[in-house]
């Protein structure tokens, strides 16, 4: 499902954020990759994502070759993945159901059947009642709830989460845990990055470490 | 790619807070209705030579001794020819006196009838060009007692003329004024591009497909190019109201410039916004 090799990132002129990273990760399984800020999660997180370039090692995600795919390609291969982004990412001018319906009508579905999915996943997550509030009104806590659903409601092959629980609480955060356990044990891989050891107790899955000197 | 979303995210792009849309369109509305004053010009010059041409006559002068009705049945045959009339020595005094009105006595002191016999020819439509009346005045030359063949080319030809001038002046406004509206759409878009540059990038990053990501900003030229034909449409027949008390019954040429204006004001906004997202280029680093 997500096959790294001797993954190396250095952006001009010497920085070097990832060096000789090797991670392998099997279709319906979860890795929470913790490590501490500026270690290089995000960076990796996107060079499984298409947005960076490695600039050594090879790639696989979901049987393609990432770095070396075209425009079409990588479009057609992120369909297949749901992303919760660090910066939470959100249409600032859309309700909260809008900024999924959105989403799914872009890739293809029908009006309504997207509504209607947009509005499903967020009562699952418990956001049901804000889903005709557009982001600026909600806390960041609610949008990133908002950035799972939407990546939840694509109903993808693997989900890629950075730092998705960064402004929940406890009691929030395991409920979200549950939801993402629930669509593990369905089939869907994830891959989470975070930099909170402290939630490290009671997260399910297998958790490495990301330090300078690679994953331990 | 998502038709419905295509659509409306075009039209959204165009309808909501695009002040630079609006103002591509009202650019577009001038550009187009300077191309439509010289389309409506070409028209009232294309009605005038038709009025012209229906009215065109070739007139078979027979000699002296020669029987009109003879020679009309022969006529009437030829390729081309609507209908024929023949007219006497006499009818043809009648109709001159007729022409000369109060000073039709001075033909009173001519001893014989100096007009010879004719035949009036009317000609279908195809058959009025010059090629063809040169054709014609050949063939009848070559019946007997043809006499001489008067056709009266001088006016169909300064018409065509000025048409051929007024076509080519067209061509060359369209050509400058194309150009500024192709350019006009391709900086609006870009600009539309780069205000909605995270939006963009949000979808892409969702796995929308470049084409998708695109085609609204093609839909937003569309629109730019059809309003702004809508606006240079109703100028132009403001423009025609105006003139005409100037230019008689000529008629408003309602569909062909609708075709023309909304058709060009379409196809700027395709090229320009086309040339605008060839440049679109999706981020990777």
């Amino acid at each position: 499902m997500i096959k790294l090799e001797a993954v190396a990132k250095t952006f001009p002129p010497e920085r070097i954020i990832l060096k000789n990273i090797s991670l392998n990760l099997e279709k319906g399984g979860w890795i929470w990759l913790l490590g501490d800020t500026g270690v290089g999660k995000s960076v990796l997180l996107k060079i499984t994502y298409g947005v960076e370039v490695p600039t050594e090692g090879s790639v696989q995600v979901l049987g393609q070759d990432v770095p070396n795919l075209g425009e079409k390609e990588l479009a057609r291969l992120r369909r297949r993945i749901g992303i919760v982004f660090q910066d939470i990412r959100l249409f600032e001018d859309r309700s909260a159901r809008d900024n999924i319906a959105q989403v799914l009508r872009a890739l293809g579905m029908r009006y309504q059947d997207a509504v209607d999915k947009a509005q499903h996943w967020l009562d699952r997550i418990g956001m049901g009642e804000y889903s005709s509030r557009c982001p600026f009104e909600l806390s960041i806590g609610q949008r990133q709830k908002v950035a799972l659903a939407r990546a939840l409601a694509k109903e993808p092959e693997l989900m890629l989460l950075d730092e998705p629980f960064s402004a929940l609480d406890e009691k929030e955060t395991r409920e979200m845990l549950k939801i993402l356990g629930e669509v593990n044990h369905k089939g869907t891989t994830i891959f989470a990055v975070s930099h909170e050891h402290e939630v490290l107790h009671f997260l399910p899955g297998r958790i490495l470490s990301l330090t300078p000197e690679g994953i331990r | 790619m998502s038709s419905g979303f295509v659509f409306n995210e075009g039209s959204r792009l165009f309808f909501k807070g695009r002040r630079i849309s609006f103002a591509a369109a009202a650019i577009f509305a001038v550009v187009l209705s300077i191309v439509g004053i010289f389309a409506l010009g070409t028209f009232y010059l294309l009605d005038f030579r038709k009025d012209i041409e229906e009215r065109l006559e070739v007139v078979v002068f027979l000699e002296p001794d020669a029987d009109p009705s003879a020679i009309l049945h022969d006529i009437v045959k030829l390729e081309g020819v609507q209908s024929d009339s023949a007219v006497t020595s006499e009818e043809a005094l009648q109709e001159f006196r007729k022409t000369l009105g109060e000073d039709a006595e001075l033909l009173d002191i001519l001893d014989e009838n100096p007009l010879p016999p004719s035949i009036r020819i009317k000609l279908t439509p195809a058959y009025r060009t010059r090629a063809q009346l040169d054709k014609l005045e050949e063939r009848l030359t070559l019946f007997p007692g043809v006499d001489e063949v008067w056709i009266d080319r001088n006016l169909i030809d300064k018409l065509n003329k000025f048409l051929y001038i007024l076509l080519g002046a067209d061509g060359f406004v369209l050509l400058v004024v194309g150009f500024s509206a192709v350019l006009v759409t391709m900086l609006a878009t870009r600009f539309s591009i780069l205000d909605r540059r995270r939006i963009i990038d949000l979808y892409w990053l969702m796995g929308v497909s470049p084409g998708t990501l695109r085609a609204p900003y093609v839909i937003e030229g569309l629109f730019e190019g059809f309003f702004g034909s809508i606006v240079s449409y109703g100028i132009i027949f403001v423009l025609h109201l105006l003139l005409s008390p100037l230019v008689g019954g000529i008629r408003f040429p309602a569909l062909e410039l609708a075709a023309i204006l909304a058709g060009l004001g379409l196809l700027f906004g395709w090229i320009g916004s086309g040339l605008a997202i060839d440049a679109f280029k999706l981020k990777r680093k």
